[in-house]
């Protein structure tokens, strides 16, 4: 009887420490990217933040290393270029606007879509790409200093071109991240389309004392400094002041029977990226119902995902100054990046815009 | 046994001359074939990219706002570090040391960093603008970021340090004893100033106002973060069109130009100071 | 009697003053007008050195600023300060830290690199005397005319060529990088060591080889040591070079090889942030102590002689 006590408690022992062992050993995916270090060209402050925090973390849980290089897609375009196939980083974000020229340089790697199952649903997606978040574009106007001037609201871009406010006015600098749309949208306001931006150009001129923003970042500085008392910029960065402490209100600008001018965010793996399953682990997590959300409340973005989407009314701040429903979205001005011309476009900025 | 020392500059020199001849040959070339969409070159050699800078009167503008924006800096470096340079050349004191050594640092001291400050001190609500809206200067505040008078400053800071230094060697060129001289003779300060120091610097002034006049032509830092996207001169402009156009041609074709320019200049520098035998400034 | 000017010729005192002199100088009040000038000098002088010295202040004070409140955004600079803070120090992102340490490796590869091939090359250029050497002299100082824009985009062209040729892209490497550094800064260590050895007397040299040295034994032991100012000063200079260069560094320069002012350049387009402002500071006091170090070793004067910019 001893012995079989005995045995048995060995045999327990043995079981013991058997299951415990399975149990604290490390399952396979914590070390799954051990040794990986991946590079997201993107967007600096918020963007880079909140990618930092709920996408980059859950791949630091997972042994990668997570390095931002920070430019608008532009900026980081030209990197991209210059590094002439060495795959300068290994996740590039960028806009929708901008897809004709990338596809053309040939520039993105094929996409696995095994690994992102995240992504199979969202429209818009390609073997090359994945969308990300939408925006708009606002004119984002200080409510109290518009008071105080004895000016409405501006309704749409050529309402800028108001002598009170001279000097008080930003738009974005053509290579920003609010580049493309913004003279996308100066130019159909004036009579123009995607393959003739002259006239929006022209009308940007026109602007009285007109300055311009390379990040979005300025345009908060600026309004919290009442340097400016409208800017042209997607409705995140409105959220963003707000959330600095200026009164600010947001309308979409016309144009005709439309309103407002919808963005998009695209994401791709470089060609050359040595790091492609880190990379899509990077995208499906982006897509996640969670990181979405957690996005969409710091940067001021509409997320991709529904369920992310119809968490937006949580939050009072996002209400009332980024557009939500799918109606409002129907109705917006959407760039048609088959006519864009961004070398031409570059060439007639410098030659009418800079001085 | 003759020591043959040449044999010392063998390796160096072929070094430096691979680095000189490869780098300059290469943008050289390229500027020769205008460019195509999308990064690519033409496969045939033309002047194409140099006619279009002499015609086109964007580049012309560029050029010439260029032009007169170094022409001002030079102006305020001589101008105002003149008197300077005068001072610490002739003031027998400790102090002497402390201030150039000040004047040293701030010409050691990366542009990015000073245009950093700058950019804070000209903000709309800070110190500068401040003041002058309260003096009734101007009506608005002054935009640092985006203004010619914006890089101006920029420039005038990143060259201002070295410009003073330079001034102060000429000026130490100039024999104490000549002042002295003068003053013996009855020469008030102020003539002694415009008679005998002026007269004799001016040479190496005119050197100096050229050599700035050349950095400032070439100079990029401060224009490219100063310009603000709207005040292109032509250092950042090659910049932008060797990597946001992705022009290599006339990236190089812009290139060969301000390196021709500079080349020009230095060489008129170099005939003024033959022509009043300043050989103290050059060295082997 | 009489002075030489600046340009070598011989001045005769009696000749030239008297022309000079007024007739009759002011007497009156010489006191009052005296102080007046050294008032005015004085007060030009801390105008001028206050307007130099005033964005680096900033930089360093904002570096210690703490927001009023608890702001979301911090793009906004508090200057002058409202209360004081560590906090932007310890929040300097590791991109810039890790650049600043980068840039300091680089600049201190590029100072030796421009030593190996300077020193050698300005004994050469001082001392053999042969047909070419003015040509060969001005190749090696060339660099000097070339403006650091121009050269940016030469090397990375250069890097294109060659990497399309064998396959070895430099471009965004520290090897680019240091090549393009050493391009810009060996002809400063060129310049100011020819500048001592010009007037280092050869005669020392040659006693010590009839003394019995060996040539080489001889300029190691006694050449060497002397010059030795000449060396610390260009290597100084070649290190500055490299330190603070942007126009090379923004084209060469990747997310694998940046140096510190690249990344500030950077960091000014897009993040804006206070915690720029420490790292900033962190590099101008560096240089502080460099000019420093450099006074008290070298001395100012040997310093400015050989700026041969």
């Amino acid at each position: 009887m001893r012995t079989a006590i005995m045995t048995l408690s060995r045999l327990l022992v043995v079981a013991l420490a058997f299951v415990s062992f399975a149990a604290a050993a490390q399952p396979a995916d914590d070390t799954r990217f051990k040794g990986v270090t991946l590079r997201v060209a993107t967007w600096g402050g918020a963007t880079r933040d909140a990618l930092r925090d709920y996408v980059a973390s859950e791949l630091e849980k997972r042994g990668a290393k997570v390095e931002f290089v920070i430019g608008s897609p532009q900026d980081n375009l030209a990197k991209l270029i210059a590094a002439r196939g060495q795959a300068p980083f290994d996740l590039y974000e960028f806009l929708g606007t901008m897809r004709p020229e990338i596809e053309g340089r040939n520039l993105l790697a094929k996409l696995n879509y095994s690994n992102l199952p995240n992504a199979r649903s969202l429209p818009g997606h390609n073997d090359l790409m994945v969308p990300t978040w939408i925006t708009e574009e606002m004119i984002i106007y200080n409510k109290d200093k518009l008071r105080e001037a004895g000016l409405a609201p501006p309704q749409s871009l050529s309402d800028l071109r108001n002598a009170k406010l001279a000097g008080r006015v930003m738009v974005p600098d053509i290579s920003s991240g609010g580049g493309i749309e913004a003279v996308g949208a100066f130019a159909l306001t004036a009579g123009g389309d995607e393959a003739n931006v002259t006239p929006g150009l022209k009308l940007i001129t026109e602007i009285p004392g007109v300055r311009f923003w390379k990040a979005g970042g300025e345009v908060v500085t600026q309004f919290k400094s009442g340097d400016i008392w409208v800017a042209v910029a997607h409705a995140g960065w409105a959220v963003r002041t707000a959330q600095a402490g200026v009164n600010v209100a947001t309308t979409p600008a016309r144009f005709g029977s439309k309103q407002g001018m919808l963005k998009e965010g695209y994401i791709g793996v470089v060609k050359g990226s040595r790091n492609q399953e880190a990379a899509e682990f990077f995208i499906n997590t982006y897509l996640s119902a969670e990181a979405q959300h957690q996005f969409s409340l710091k940067v001021g973005a509409v997320p991709m995902v529904a369920e992310a989407r119809a968490r937006m009314g949580e939050s009072p701040v996002l209400r009332d100054l980024v557009v939500l429903d799918a109606s409002r979205i129907d109705n917006m001005v959407k760039l048609n990046p088959a006519k864009i011309d961004l070398s031409r476009w570059n060439e007639e900025w410098n030659r009418t815009v800079a001085r | 046994m003759k020591t043959h020392w040449g044999r010392l500059l063998v390796v160096p020199f072929a070094i430096s001359a691979v680095l000189l001849v490869g780098s300059q040959f290469v943008f050289l070339q390229q500027s020769f074939y205008p460019d195509l969409a999308f990064g690519r070159k033409a496969a045939h050699w033309s002047f194409a990219n140099y006619a279009r800078i002499l015609t086109d009167p964007y580049y012309l503008r560029t050029l010439w706002l260029t032009t007169y924006i170094s022409l001002i800096v030079a102006a305020a470096c001589i101008g105002f570090g003149f008197p300077i340079a005068k001072v610490l050349a002739r003031w027998p004191s400790r102090w002497t040391k402390v201030l150039l050594s000040t004047i040293v640092l701030t010409s050691f001291i990366t542009t990015v960093i000073q245009i950093f400050g700058l950019i804070i001190i000209f903000r709309a609500d800070g110190p500068v603008n401040t003041a002058l809206l309260w003096l009734g200067i101007t009506e608005r505040p002054f935009q640092l970021v985006g203004t010619a008078g914006g890089v101006i400053i920029g420039l005038v800071y990143a060259s201002f340090g070295f410009a003073v230094m330079l001034m102060y060697g000429v000026v130490r060129t100039i024999p104490v004893s000549l002042d002295e001289a003068a003053a013996i003779h009855g020469a008030s300060r102020r003539r002694v100033l415009t008679r005998v120091v002026l007269p004799l610097s001016l040479p190496g002034l005119i050197v100096g106002f050229l050599t700035i006049f050349n950095t400032s032509m070439g100079a990029f830092t401060s224009a490219a973060l100063l310009g603000g996207g709207r005040i292109i001169t032509l250092p950042v402009l090659i910049q932008r069109t060797m990597l946001l156009d992705v022009k290599y041609g006339m990236a190089g074709a812009l290139a060969a130009l301000l390196l021709l320019f500079v080349i020009a200049l230095n060489f008129a520098s170099i005939a003024i100071m033959r022509r009043f035998r300043i050989t103290r400034m050059v060295t082997v | 009697m009489g002075v030489r000017d600046a340009s070598g010729a011989w001045v005769s005192v009696g000749q030239t003053v008297p022309a000079i002199a007024t007739r009759g100088s002011q007497r009156a009040l010489p006191r009052l007008r005296n102080a007046l000038r050294i008032a005015l000098t004085v007060a030009y002088f801390a105008l001028v050195f206050t307007v130099l010295l005033a964005p680096l202040v900033v930089v360093i004070g904002g570096s210690f600023s703490a927001p009023a409140n608890d702001q979301v955004v911090m793009s906004y600079v508090q200057f002058p300060p409202e209360r004081l803070t560590l906090k932007w120090y310890r929040e300097i992102p590791p991109p810039q830290l890790q650049a600043l340490g980068f840039s300091f490796a680089l600049g201190l590869a590029v100072a030796l690199g421009a030593c190996l091939v300077g020193v050698p090359a300005a004994i050469g250029l001082v001392r053999a005397r042969f047909r070419g050497r003015g040509l060969v002299s001005a190749i090696m100082r060339a660099p000097l005319q070339i403006p650091h824009v121009v050269a940016g985009i030469a090397f990375l062209q250069l890097y294109y060529v060659a990497g399309d040729w064998c396959g070895i892209y430099l471009q965004g490497t520290t090897a680019g990088l240091f090549v393009g550094h050493l391009f810009l800064a060996t002809p400063f260590v060129i310049g100011s060591v020819a500048a001592v050895l010009q007037r280092f007397n050869v005669r020392l040299e040659e006693a010590a080889h009839v003394l019995g040295a060996s040539r080489w034994r001889a300029l190691r032991r006694v050449t060497l040591p002397v010059i030795m100012p000449g060396v610390f000063t260009g290597a100084l200079y070649a290190f500055i070079v490299s330190f603070v260069d942007v126009p090379v560094a923004v084209f060469l320069a990747s997310a694998d090889a940046t140096t510190f002012p690249v990344e500030l350049f950077h960091a000014m387009e897009q993040d804006f942030n206070p915690s720029s402002l420490a790292s900033a500071s962190l590099a101008a006091g560096f240089a502080i102590v460099l000019v420093v170090l450099a006074q008290r070793l070298v001395g100012l004067d040997s310093l400015l002689k050989s700026n041969t910019r």
